[in-house]
């Protein structure tokens, strides 16, 4: 007989194929432990588990969230959990991540980080947020309360807005003055890579069209340089010949 | 072999009185700002001393007033670059000759591109070639107007006939794909001027004639252009997605509804933008493609 056990996804999804570091933590049917998506998806599909929804799953929180990225910061996207941190007792006033000094502890790319896990907490989105929501929504619909319906037109809703504001990232790059910069601060795994080639294209695109203008900054900086550099010999021979040189 | 992307604008088919080339740039698409350390590009402004190749210049002729420098960068005997993909040309200096060789290239859309008709203007009379101009066995006056394709009009620009007065051989007007109206219904909206009528190489012929003359302005608005329409490349290239999987079921990507008006814009693409539009959607495809696969299994 084998147990029931209540789990909870503990796993980037990327790494499904291959167990992660650590045990198997022993399953007792009524408690609770955490498990890989991966295996947790096959224990719910052999009906052997319930899997808790993530907080961040929850419609409030996504609702939350679509509020904040429609109303409260049009332009940009939702942030990504902030780090654990900490308030320093040696200097009041001041906050250190935990772990601060040694960095071997800070684990801060994206797949590991603890915004990517089961302790990713409600009203943020965690790195790989499209890929766990699809595969909880798709195979263990009855565990997320029986809203799934909801759920659903919820991030759809933030997979438009955030798709709209990925192409309006397009003018930003091409806009004059503001250096070609757009911030991806809070932008998924599955959105970077459906987006790459196309935002790749866009900088190319703009590259190529500016190339003209470079170029004829770069001769002129040149023709600068190269001015200042005839004007320090010719400063050998006197005032009056480097400043012929600049003249030209 | 290590292949750059290498623009070459040169005169080099004259070898008297002067004998001139211009690289215009060095850039390795995937490291765009990277200088190359072993480039030294000069101009001479006579040939070089009897018995001496250009390919046996080395920086110790650099004080003389014989040539100057055109790039940090340097060239240490003979050079060829070589270029493999979306490539402009190939140089190979070193001959005896001081010949610049300009070979073939193999990007499809540059050649094409060059195929452009740009109107011209020639400043000299020139014999026996009256029949561009349906006049045949009459020289071409000076002040005629004929369309020369870009890559010949290029050269004939940047070329100058060695008289006294320094001349050009011809003078080129923007073509009519870059005309003032065009450009003023570029600034006016973006999305509503169909690129693809104009020109199906529309911005190739504009990055070219743009290294040709001075114009500032068209750069700004070309890159309003493009990034505007880009934004609406990749709305269109969801939404096709969503069509193209409609006879399988429920979920059809974006909701966004744009009506008939997309095909128009989409036909108005040049082939930049056809490129652009092929990347969006391929991307949104191979996402819905995932979102599929996780339902299988």
């Amino acid at each position: 007989m084998f147990p029931t056990a209540t789990t909870s996804p503990f796993s980037p999804p990327g790494l499904t194929s291959r167990p992660p570091q650590g045990k198997t933590p022993p399953l007792r049917p009524p408690h609770r432990a955490d498990l890989p998506l991966w295996l947790a998806l096959l224990l719910k599909k052999q009906r052997r588990a319930n899997i808790v929804p993530p907080p961040w799953l929850h419609p409030a929180s996504l609702a939350d969230i679509v509020h904040r990225e429609t109303k409260v910061h049009p332009h940009a996207f939702s942030e990504p959990m902030p780090t654990a941190s900490r308030a320093r007792q040696s200097q009041p006033g001041y906050a250190g991540r935990i772990g601060g000094g040694d960095s071997s502890e800070v684990i801060l790319s994206p797949p590991f980080r603890n915004n990517c896990t089961s302790a990713a907490p409600a009203g943020y989105l965690p790195y790989h947020w499209l890929e766990v929501a699809e595969a909880l929504i798709t195979h263990a619909s009855d565990d997320l309360g029986g809203n799934t319906s909801e759920i659903r037109g919820l991030l759809r809703d933030l997979v438009e807005v955030r798709a709209a504001k990925m192409r309006d990232s397009a003018e930003t790059l091409g806009a004059e003055g503001q250096g070609g910069v757009v911030s991806l601060r809070g932008v998924g795994a599955m959105e970077l890579a459906e987006n790459r080639g196309f935002v790749l294209g866009v900088v190319d695109g703009v590259r190529k069209i500016g190339g003209a203008v470079e170029t004829a900054r770069r001769e002129k900086e040149e023709e600068m340089d190269l001015g200042g550099g005839d004007g320090g010999r010719g400063g050998y021979g006197g005032d009056g010949d480097s400043d012929d040189d600049m003249g030209i | 072999m290590q292949t750059w992307d290498v623009k070459l604008v040169g005169s080099g088919l004259r070898r008297e009185p002067r004998w001139k080339l211009r690289l215009l740039s060095v850039t390795i698409p995937s490291l765009p700002h990277l200088k190359l350390p072993q480039f030294r590009l000069y101009e001479l402004l006579s040939g070089p001393p009897a018995g001496t190749s250009v390919a046996d210049l080395t920086e110790a002729h650099c004080p003389s007033r014989m040539f100057r420098v055109l790039s940090k960068p340097k060239i240490q005997g003979p050079v060829e670059v070589g270029l493999a993909v979306g490539v402009s040309f190939i140089l190979c200096i070193g001959s005896p000759h001081y010949r610049v060789v300009i070979m073939s290239y193999y990007d499809i859309d540059s050649i094409l591109t060059d195929a452009e008709k740009i109107p011209c203007t020639f400043q000299l009379d020139i014999p026996d070639l009256g029949y561009l101009d349906n006049t045949p066995n009459q020289p071409l006056k000076a002040g005629t107007k004929v369309n020369l394709p870009l890559w010949l009009a290029e050269m004939l620009v940047i070329a100058n006939t060695g008289g006294p007065d320094n001349k050009t051989f011809v003078t080129f007007d923007l073509p009519r794909a870059l005309g003032n109206d065009v450009v003023q219904a570029l600034k006016a909206d973006p999305r509503a001027v169909p690129l693809r009528d104009q020109s199906a190489h529309f911005y190739g012929l504009a990055t070219h004639m743009m290294d040709l003359s001075e114009e500032q302005e068209l750069g700004s608005v070309l890159r309003k252009t493009f990034v505007t329409r880009a934004a609406e490349i990749s709305l269109h290239a969801r939404k096709v997605g969503g069509v193209s999987t409609k006879g399988k079921g429920k979920e059809e990507g974006s909701n966004l509804g744009i009506g008939g008006a997309g095909e128009e814009f989409l036909r108005g693409l040049d082939e930049w933008e056809r490129k652009l539009f092929r990347k969006a959607h391929d991307g949104a495809k191979s996402g819905k493609e995932w979102m599929d696969s996780i339902k299988k299994n």
